[in-house]
């Protein structure tokens, strides 16, 4: 179970999953932040998570943020 | 608290329900995205959970009415016998996987493989579904109200797909099939036991070309 976190920043962010979704993701999307992990319970804690937009990243596919 | 922790004389406590009480309604609160959450449920009860959860949600349901007014992680409803698994948000991959009988439904999109290897189970995504989905299955119908990824329904059975936007690519072994009065009439029912409005007309629908049932040489790439 890992957790990474990123409050926006100019400096940027980026998801990137393998081509065929053999690892786990989601990606946890507020105002305020932007959580990735590799299941929901990493992130269960973190502040309105209940609010965010909460989604699996698709394989292959960059989702980036900030510049 | 996580609700299934909660036993009874020793034993997990909405997988035992008392056959003499009359209570058949349960609201599971604070989820915290816990794995296996009403997994192997077998008396008709309902059950509401009010959150996000984790892996394996339902799965091996028989009988019970589960209601998820949240996201899902992998493998929801995995296995199902009957009963009823609603999604009210997204759900992870191989949602439905092997699932026997029984209704799954999902309001939001599903992620890779969603009902693979299904053997009877009804699946209905009001999103989209990722790629791979209905990879191997056997039998039940898998219902898309949204788009596919790629591969949809490789290596396919005698299970139906439907499907109302677009596929990205078929999987081996899998062609459109024709939209007949008999096929519009099955998957109207099925609709309407759901109450979703969506003009069963204008679905497509997928399933086998039967050429990978038995091996041939000259299919040998495919396999």
């Amino acid at each position: 179970m890992v957790l990474y976190l990123y409050h926006r920043h100019p400096k940027g962010f980026a998801v990137l999953r393998d081509e065929i979704a053999c690892k786990p993701a989601v990606i946890a999307e507020t105002k305020d932040y932007v959580a990735i992990a590799s299941e929901f319970q990493a992130m269960a804690h973190l502040p309105d998570v209940n609010k965010a937009n909460i989604y699996e990243p698709k394989p292959g596919v960059v989702y980036s943020w900030g510049s | 608290m996580i609700f299934q922790k909660i036993t009874h004389r020793g034993q997990l406590f909405l997988q035992k329900i008392d056959p003499k009480s009359n209570q058949r309604e349960f609201v599971i609160k604070n989820p915290l995205g816990n794995h296996a959450l009403c997994a192997g449920l077998q008396d008709e009860v309902q059950v509401t959970i009010k959150g996000h959860v984790g892996y394996y949600c339902a799965g091996m349901n028989k009988n019970a009415n589960i209601i998820i007014e949240g996201n899902v992680g992998t493998g929801v409803a995995e296995n199902m016998m009957s009963g009823l698994v609603h999604v009210k948000g997204n759900a992870s991959q191989s949602a439905g996987a092997t699932g026997h009988g029984g209704t799954l439904v999902i309001d939001g999109d599903a992620s890779s493989r969603c009902g693979i290897s299904m053997k009877g189970i009804d699946i209905i995504v009001k999103g989209s579904v990722g790629h791979m989905s209905a990879f191997m299955a056997q039998s039940g119908n898998l219902i898309i109200l949204g788009d596919a990824d790629e591969y949809l329904g490789d290596s396919i059975y005698e299970a139906k797909i439907y499907c109302l936007g677009k596929e990205k690519s078929l999987g081996a072994d899998c062609i459109e099939k024709e939209m007949n009065e008999k096929e519009i009439k099955h998957l109207s029912s099925i609709l309407k036991a759901q109450n979703i409005k969506a003009d069963p007309k204008k679905f497509k629908r997928y399933g086998s070309a039967r050429n990978l049932y038995n091996f041939k040489i000259d299919n040998v790439s495919s396999y």
